[in-house]
């Protein structure tokens, strides 16, 4: 190891959504004196509007510190904030690739949650030194003891030993520097061998274009030098390269060891491939870093410009979002009623609604999304397969041998008194019961396997009534199973509406049908002429509902003279009418094509 | 010419269905008295030697609450801050209960030309469910006192589409007022407004109000019964017998400026683009205070372009029986709808919600008269 190696820590800091990490992110910043008092605000890291808004953490972050610890030696630490929520748990994975160590934050209160576990065993997966504390010891709620007895019995760390802090006060946040120094291992890699520097993140600047966040693990990069990409091996020069402070700092050279970024010549943005390792044309290493296991996404739905004139501005947004967000999957899609657009694959509901949001705020897009649905696998009669994530691709009843369709093993982390309830719902969404351990005296950990169909709408939010908030869970992709699965269609005024379409069970078809008319009943406003609602399955019609015809519609009187508040009234009817869908000759407002997701209301 | 309208926010009760602005509990009305002539004197300054003034209309609230001097009195400010010489029409709002002979002289008296009484229904059991202040003998015996005062000139408001009321009630109701000769009728159907007792009722789920079929039924009902009996369907809710059309209300309608007075009221003054509206504070005390204070009590204001003038007249005079006119929207307000909505026109004819333009006239037939804001959403622009 060379000496400077022994002077630098990389590390992470995991936890379950909320637990504090920012924040805790943010008193570090403010302990090594990275960031001035002004500079500093709460999450300062949290740099999208959207994650400043929601207070959560969307994207990873790396920032580098400075650290002069106890003993004298001048320490650099790069830190990589992670977001605790479900959905990006990818964040968290290619994070841990660039680091030797691991923070786990666990909140004192609320103790150890699904993503506690799912990201510390990220962390083990990938050999990391992990160092757990007890977050929000200041809150009054707080249980330290108990919860560092589970913390234990999770990972074996002697409960007495748990670092106890206060991310909010600054309370134990030294020691915390110091155990980081003391136990995480500085890096290993030889900084004279051929390059070898991991891409583990991206994101795209509209004047810099794609940057690469780097780990160098083997070689030294110079500013200037001609590079490839080992996977595609495009070749590009290091026009800038540096460290990652609040801004970017250019420097003269990387080494293995160090985390910082890349600009290069980079033409076209999609070869910034995040999990590729990049390599000197003149000396190149022999063979790449292994990548990162790669995300799949697991729910899809079709985005629709509102005005079709905006289709080539979403392909070119898509385009610049999957750049900070290599999860994002889309292709073209067509539909009857909405038009062109794009079926667009995501991690999950959360990721879905960011997406959708970005599109809006960044790119002005104003977007139709159709019913989210999970991916099948559906078997030929003649033994071929096919994977279809959009439900009007579902081959004819005829040709099928069978539908499979993906099922998730999921943990459910709860106070004992509400496994009943949380069983009875995992029973109604079809779920196969596996196992109980628990955690501590209170809390349990309940195992089930479930089809991702039945858990990415409302499960969570079921899940958080049913326990009054206090249950978290998690879930991972086990398999594709046959399951009895039917195609739902609608029709308006005899019209099959494609993308209303759905696939589900057959025993909740007639159900689903049902809710389904009736909510559409409510959402489709009154037209000239009778409105026939159906739900069915194949040829047979399941349910029905009636828009009946509108037969008035006229405002009494202006009132002594109050026009203006019949024009606004007018102006606001304009504007819906703006957001309306023509299916056939019925207007059809845009939640319609949600309404799915809305039945329950 | 100029329209004035004089706010005077006082009732006796709430009827159930009502929101316009008023309070219940005035112990006296001369603070309002005091500030509406301090507002007259104010916007008389700025506005009085602009434009005469044609048509007044003292409404409400319940006008006829205050006592006759004080008419007399809202009168003789006007006349002194405005040039009220060529006045043709002064309308007063009056509620049967409050009639008395005297009264009536008094009214006419004072300068009023015009009534407009609030009978309603003539069905005690509809006064009750609206919580109205009089009953039904009061309402025909006012019409009959009213034109033995002098008053030829006076319109009748009723309106339908009441929760349970039978359809006989209805039809009686306009036999009854034909048969009185009510030279004048305004019929609403009734709206549910938010936050009044009757929608409060209606999310109790204790009155369920009734199908827009059956109030599509209703209206159509009064449109024949009321054309085959001699009436002018000249605008949604008015008809007149030839002679009889409210000039002010037809102000509206037109574009003419108008001033308002008094809490709530509305005001709109066209001399040059932007065009402007404004309205008051919905606030006796606030606007007596802001008088008082030498402050202006206005609340909202309003810039309106060309576009959305011509947005506005397309929204006002569809409602009219001249209909809406193709050559004035286009030289007036520069927005030709021949170029922009063709479509729209050929489709609403096609559906026989307006008949065939002629002269650039677009007039609803009935059918279209019972989707009047549907159509008017297909016409305006923007
Ligand atoms: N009382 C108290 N509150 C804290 C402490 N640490 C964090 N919080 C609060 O907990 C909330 C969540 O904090 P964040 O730092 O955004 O949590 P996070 O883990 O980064 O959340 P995600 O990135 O969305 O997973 C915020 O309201 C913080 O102010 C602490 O030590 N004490
Ligand atoms: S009298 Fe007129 S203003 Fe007063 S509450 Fe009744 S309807 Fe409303
Ligand atoms: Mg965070």
């Amino acid at each position: 190891m060379s000496s400077y190696q022994s002077r630098i820590r990389n590390f992470c800091i995991i936890a379950h959504i909320d637990h504090g990490k920012s924040t805790l992110a943010d008193r570090l910043l403010e302990a090594t004196g990275t960031l001035s008092e002004r500079e500093l605000h709460a999450q300062v890291l949290d740099s999208m509007d959207l994650e400043r808004e929601r207070g959560i953490t969307i994207k990873s972050h790396a920032i580098r510190m400075n650290y002069s610890s106890a003993d004298g030696e001048e320490y650099t630490l790069n830190l990589i904030d992670t977001p605790g929520h479900v959905d990006f748990s990818y964040e968290v994975s290619r994070a841990l690739n660039a680091c030797e160590g691991a923070v786990l934050v666990v909140d004192a209160a609320q103790g150890i949650e699904a993503q506690t576990i799912s990201n510390l065993y990220l962390a083990v997966e990938n050999d990391l030194e992990i160092i757990p504390v007890l977050n929000k010891v200041d809150l009054p709620g707080a249980r330290p003891d108990v919860v560092a007895q589970s913390i234990e019995n999770l990972i074996g760390e002697k409960a007495e030993d748990v670092l106890r802090i206060s991310a909010k006060t600054g309370e134990g946040v030294q020691q915390l520097l110091d155990q980081i120094v003391a136990r995480i291992p500085p890096p290993s890699g030889d900084p004279d061998a051929p390059l070898k520097a991991l891409v583990f993140d991206s994101v795209f600047n509209t004047y810099r274009g794609a940057i690469a966040y780097v780990r160098i693990f083997d070689g030294t990069l110079k500013k200037g030098d001609a590079m490839k990409f080992m996977s595609n091996r495009k070749e590009y020069d290091a026009e800038e390269i540096g460290v990652l402070r609040m801004n970017m700092e250019p420097t003269k050279t990387l080494r293995a060891g160090e985390v910082g970024y890349i600009i290069g010549s980079v033409k076209d943005v999609r070869d910034t491939r995040v999990g590729d390792t990049i390599t000197l044309i003149a000396d190149p290493a022999s063979e790449s870093i292994s990548g990162f296991r790669e995300v799949k996404p697991m729910v899809f739905s079709g985005f629709f410009p509102t005005s079709t004139d905006d289709f080539e501005d979403l392909r070119a947004s898509l385009d610049k979002l999957q750049l900070n967000d290599a999860s994002l999957t889309y292709e073209p899609e067509t539909s009857v009623a909405l038009g062109f657009g794009f079926r667009v694959g995501f991690l999950g509901l959360l990721h879905m609604e960011i997406v959708q949001e970005r599109l809006d705020r960044e790119f002005g897009l104003d977007i139709i999304t159709t019913v989210p649905n999970v991916k099948y696998e559906v078997e030929h009669k003649d033994g071929s397969v096919v994977s279809v994530d959009n439900p009007n691709n579902m081959p004819g009843v005829g040709d099928i041998e069978q539908i499979r369709e993906p099922f998730v093993k999921a943990e459910i982390i709860t106070p004992s008194e509400y496994i009943g309830g949380l069983m009875t719902l995992c029973q109604e969404r079809r779920g196969t019961y596996i196992n109980t351990t628990y955690l501590d005296t209170e809390r349990a950990n309940l195992e089930y396997e479930l089809p991702l169909s039945e858990i990415v709408f409302d499960f969570y939010d079921k899940l958080k009534t049913i326990s009054r908030g206090f249950a978290s869970f998690d879930y991972e992709f086990t398999k594709f199973r046959s399951s009895d699965l039917v195609r739902l269609e609608v029709m308006i005024n005899g019209d099959p509406v494609d993308a209303l379409s759905t696939i589900v069970h057959r025993d909740k078809a007639y159900e689903m049908g049902r809710k389904l008319v009736k909510k559409l009943k409510e959402l489709i406003p009154r037209q000239m002429f009778e409105v026939a609602l159906q739900a069915a399955i194949g040829s047979r019609v399941i349910a029905r509902e009636t828009v009946k015809a509108m037969r008035k519609d006229v405002t009494a009187k202006c009132y002594g003279g109050d026009i203006s508040r019949k024009r606004k009234l007018l102006e606001k009817q304009k504007e819906g009418k703006k957001r309306m869908k023509q299916v056939g000759s019925v207007e059809v407002p845009q939640e319609a094509f949600l309404a799915v997701l809305s039945m329950n209301d | 010419m100029a329209g004035i309208y004089i706010h005077v926010p006082f009732c006796s009760q709430r009827c159930s269905y009502c929101d316009f602005y008023f309070v219940t509990t005035a112990k006296s009305y001369a603070p309002y008295m005091r500030a509406l002539q301090q507002e007259i004197a104010f916007l008389g300054h700025t506005y009085g030697s602009r434009e005469k003034i044609d048509t007044i209309y003292i409404g409400g609230g319940t006008p006829s609450l205050l006592h006759g001097d004080d008419v007399t009195l809202i009168l003789a400010s006007l006349a002194e801050h405005f040039d009220t010489s060529e006045v043709t029409e002064i309308t007063f709002e009056l509620n049967p209960e409050d009639y008395s002979d005297e009264y009536l002289r008094y009214l006419k008296h004072a300068g009023v030309t015009r009534l407009s009484i609030g009978v309603q229904s003539f069905f005690d059991s509809d006064l009750q469910f609206m919580n109205r202040s009089h009953r039904s003998q009061e309402s025909e015996a006012v019409i009959i006192a009213a034109r033995q005062c002098g008053f030829d000139n006076f319109s009748v408001d009723l309106i339908f589409g009441l929760p349970d009321q039978p359809t006989e009630y209805w039809a009686a109701n306009l036999e009854k007022a034909v048969e009185l000769g009510v030279p004048h009728l305004s019929t609403y159907g009734l709206t549910i407004e938010e936050k009044t007792p009757l929608h409060k009722q209606i999310q109790l789920g204790k009155v369920v109000p009734v199908r827009d079929d059956e109030a599509a039924e209703l209206y159509r009902f009064t449109m024949t019964y009321l054309q085959n009996a001699g009436y002018d369907h000249y605008e949604t809710s008015s008809f007149s017998l030839p002679s009889y059309r409210s000039r002010h209300n037809q102000g509206y309608w037109h574009h003419r400026n108008y001033l308002g007075f008094g809490p709530s009221s509305h005001s709109f003054w066209w001399a040059g683009l932007p065009a402007r509206r404004w309205a008051n504070v919905r606030n006796l005390k606030r606007w007596q205070a802001l008088l008082e204070g030498r402050h202006s009590p206005v609340e909202l204001r309003e810039k309106l372009d060309l576009e959305t003038l011509g947005n506005e007249y397309i929204m006002l005079r569809i409602r009219t029986s001249e209909g809406l006119d193709l050559a004035e929207l286009e030289h007036t307000y520069g927005l030709s709808l021949y170029d922009e909505r063709i479509v729209e026109l050929a489709w609403l004819e096609s559906e026989g919600l307006i008949r065939p333009i002629r002269n650039d006239l677009v007039q609803l037939t009935d059918d279209g008269k019972l989707l009047t804001d549907m159509v008017t959403s297909k016409l305006v622009t923007g």
